[in-house]
């Protein structure tokens, strides 16, 4: 966690908010959200954990003034959600990704750029280095509507990226990505928060929060159970963990015997393994290699240049 | 501005790819090529020409207005159904900006179909009067009648009111009004009576139509006496008369012996009248049989002067159609923002009947609104019948700017088309009206919560 996210003010300041959907009666049938606060501040990233059904969706839909809260206030940038100006600075990845089939993936990012008022030249750009990113170059005159749900999903993240915005809002960013394009959203999100971008994230995959975020909170039934940094959350401070460099197996056992004589008892010994993730990324890598024409998505060049440019002031 | 046209070219591409269009275009083309093949009309030149321009370029117009509501409807209702517009609506976009994109796409394509079917009706006009095909007779009255552009000529109005009064009285004072007659259906009655009477010609007689401001008349070209009359010889008779037109002190006579009950055009020419000063139409009964001739009041007799030529009315015509298209489109669009699919089509189509019968609301609001029973029992009380008359009446003074010149009509018949009529109905169907109907999709729109379901 960077120690200056303190000091600077929130971008979004969520305050007791709640929401309950009402039937066509105006009688009240949901509690979709309870008494919810929290802040997210420049340069973190923020997850919101839970259930299904727990108020996730919810809380980012009020966020970007898809719903109004019933209950509380939001502050998104210094002014409520529905301020039309304050949406140019936000970018929004909706649970699914509501394209237009018949518009190519080009076509796609142009269109949502043109409704941020960028320059046509800007636009290019800026869709020619997403693609990139992405790894659709080569399905750039597609029509989105054939696309497999995580080549959909990976044009929905870029068109949430398409005005370079200062709050990012995303929506189980990995749902229906390959471990790939998991590993590389993950990488773009701390990209983007190291440049100062604020990301709020819901998910219910806990390796992919735990890996990306700064600050998380969990919520059942719409109420908030837990907050916090990862670190205070997780670590046990009672059981520390010491990493050995390469060792021969005589000093092994010099060190298991001085640390026995130590604590009074056997210390715990195993071997960690490469886990899965990067057992199926190198395995990939090594394929791709050897395969040249991809039909699906093909290797990410990288965070496009115009979001890692220097960080902000 | 740039959002608006993002808007309208996605309109636009949907229209395309969803094959909508393309599948729009091939109709009409085949509505236009095909039609005029398979009705069978009088046989005449003029016929077919009706045919071609009216029922033709109708039938296309219909399915055009029907394809701009529909659309119009869909365009916003369906991906807010489908969730499209969750992602566009947290985008930095008004809703006035996508309602205007929308309607821009919308017009945009149906100004191209409808040129379409303007240009593919022309080129069949043009070819069906090529000399091998067309007799140069026929092809000259064609040109001189009804390919053409003439103004009606606005007659002296005949004002019965004050006469059928004193006949009122006159039978009131004899006491030979029964009754059960009222004394506002009895004036009706008189006055209808004394119109017919106007417009009668008794044998041997004379009666004369005055145009007080008849407007700039081209000498060049003949005048058009358009008439239809019946007379107290039942049937299809031929009745010798004669027709002098007069301005200042030299008159033109000519002598006609015209069937009844069916309709005649006389061209008489103006070459020999003074410029100025009023116009006066006699027509002289000079039949040697004691027969009276009746012309209608309402349609009897229409003097039409030479106003331009067929093609920049034909042009104005569809241009008149066009604004009703972009008014169509922009009431599809605020229905389809307010109202989910089949709703917004039932509604729209609804507001357009209220616009239909925005003539018959405004004769309705004239005098508060009573419904009887069969029995004679007044239904409603007399504050409803206030209340509703002032329903009507508002529903009257908001439909009734959108009253449009039958432009079809107009260009079968070879009547003008004015640019004060064209730019009106532009200005109302193309420009106010779409504005607030623009105004308050915007409004409501900024009040909903996009995600939820329709
Ligand atoms: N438009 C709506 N109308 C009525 N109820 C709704 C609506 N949207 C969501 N809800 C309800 O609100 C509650 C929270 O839903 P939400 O979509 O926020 O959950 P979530 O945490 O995003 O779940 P998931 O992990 O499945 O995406 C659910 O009970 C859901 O049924
Ligand atoms: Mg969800």
């Amino acid at each position: 966690m960077k120690p200056e996210a303190h000091e600077t003010p929130p971008v979004l300041r969520v305050e007791n908010a709640g929401k309950v959907f009402r039937d066509f009666w105006r009688r009240p049938r949901i509690r979709a959200v309870q008494d919810l606060s929290f802040e997210v501040r420049p340069g973190e990233v923020f997850g919101l954990l839970g259930p299904n059904g727990s108020g996730k969706s919810t809380t980012l839909k009020m966020i970007v003034g898809l719903l109004r809260p019933t209950e509380g206030r939001l502050h998104v940038l210094g002014a409520p959600p529905t301020d039309v100006s304050r949406k140019a600075r936000i970018g929004y990845l909706p649970e699914d990704s509501y394209l237009y089939p018949y518009l190519t993936c080009e076509e796609t990012l142009d269109f949502f750029g043109s409704l941020f008022r960028l320059p046509r030249a800007e636009r290019r750009a800026r869709t020619a280095q997403l693609l990139d990113m992405i790894g659709l170059r080569h399905a750039r005159r597609r029509p989105v509507g054939e696309f497999s749900k995580g080549m959909a999903r990976r044009i929905g993240l870029a068109q949430a990226l398409i005005n370079d915005p200062d709050l990012i809002i995303l929506d189980e960013p990995t749902s229906g990505l390959d471990p790939l394009g998991c590993r590389q959203v993950k990488d773009l999100i701390l990209t983007l928060a190291r440049r100062g971008k604020a990301v709020l994230l819901s998910s219910h995959l806990l390796a992919d929060i735990e890996d990306v975020c700064d600050r998380i909170a969990i919520l059942f039934n719409g109420r908030l159970q837990a907050i916090g940094s990862i670190r205070d959350l997780l670590e046990e401070r009672d059981r520390p963990r010491v990493t050995l460099p390469a060792v021969t197996p005589e000093q092994l056992r010099a060190i298991l015997a001085a640390l026995k004589a130590q604590l009074g008892r056997e210390p715990e010994l195993d071997y960690p393994r490469r886990n899965l993730e990067r057992f199926f990324l190198e395995t990939v890598a090594r394929a791709m290699n050897q395969d040249t024409e991809p039909s699906g998505a093909a290797p990410s060049e990288g965070v496009a240049p115009y979001l890692d440019g220097p960080p902000h002031a | 501005m740039r959002k608006v046209w993002a808007i309208a070219k996605l309109t636009l591409r949907g229209a395309m790819r969803s094959r909508v269009a393309p599948l729009l275009f091939g109709l009409l083309v085949a509505v236009i090529v095909g039609l005029p093949l398979t009705i069978r009309g009088d046989g005449t030149l003029s016929g077919e020409v009706q045919i071609l321009v009216r029922y033709t370029l109708g039938l296309a117009m219909l399915i055009l207005s029907l394809a701009a509501l529909w659309a119009g409807c869909a365009s916003v209702s369906l991906e807010w159904q489908s969730k499209k517009l969750q992602l566009v609506a947290t985008k930095p976009l008004h809703p006035f900006e996508l309602w205007l994109g929308k309607w821009l796409g919308l017009v945009l394509l149906n100004a191209v179909l409808l040129a379409v079917a303007g240009s593919v009706t022309a080129a069949l006009l043009r070819w069906r009067l090529r000399e091998p095909l067309a007799d140069p007779a026929r092809r000259g009255e064609l040109l001189a009648d009804i390919l053409v552009a003439r103004r009606p000529l606005a007659p002296e109005p005949v004002d019965v009111d004050a006469a059928a009064l004193a006949r009122l009285e006159q039978a009131r004072g004899l006491g030979r009004l029964p009754p059960d007659v009222s004394p506002g259906a009895a004036f009706e009655a008189f006055r209808q009576a004394l119109r017919t009477e106007a417009f009668s010609v008794a044998p041997g007689g004379a009666r004369s139509w005055r145009y007080p401001q008849p407007g700039p008349l081209d000498p060049g070209h003949p005048l058009s006496l358009r008439f239809r009359f019946s007379c107290s010889t039942p049937g299809p008779v031929r009745v010798a008369g004669a027709w002098v037109v007069r301005r200042g002190d030299a008159d033109v006579r000519v002598d006609t012996n015209a069937v009844a009950t069916t309709p005649h055009v006389l061209h008489v020419p103006l070459r020999d009248l003074p410029q100025e000063g009023a116009l006066t139409v006699e027509y002289r009964n000079t039949d040697s049989e004691a027969v009276t001739v009746l012309f209608s009041p309402d349609d009897g007799l229409e003097t039409l002067a030479r106003a331009g030529s067929f093609g920049p009315n034909y042009a104005r015509g569809l241009l008149l159609l066009f604004g009703q298209l972009a008014l169509l489109a922009a009431l599809g669009i605020t229905a389809g923002s307010l109202f989910s699919m089949p709703v917004a089509a039932f509604v729209s189509g609804f507001v357009l009947l209220m616009i239909q019968m925005a003539g018959d609301l405004a004769s309705l609001t004239a005098r508060p609104i009573t419904l009887v029973s069969h029995h004679g029992d007044a239904l409603i009380g007399p504050r409803a019948a206030v209340f509703f008359q002032w329903v009507f009446r508002l529903l009257g003074s908001v439909a009734s700017p959108l009253q449009v010149p039958d432009a079809l009509g107009r260009l079968t018949t070879g009547i003008l088309v004015s640019w004060a009529e064209t730019g009106r109905v532009l200005l109302t169907h193309g420009l106010i009206y779409p504005i607030l109907l623009a105004g308050l999709a915007a409004w409501i729109m900024r009040r909903r919560e996009m995600a939820l379901a329709g």
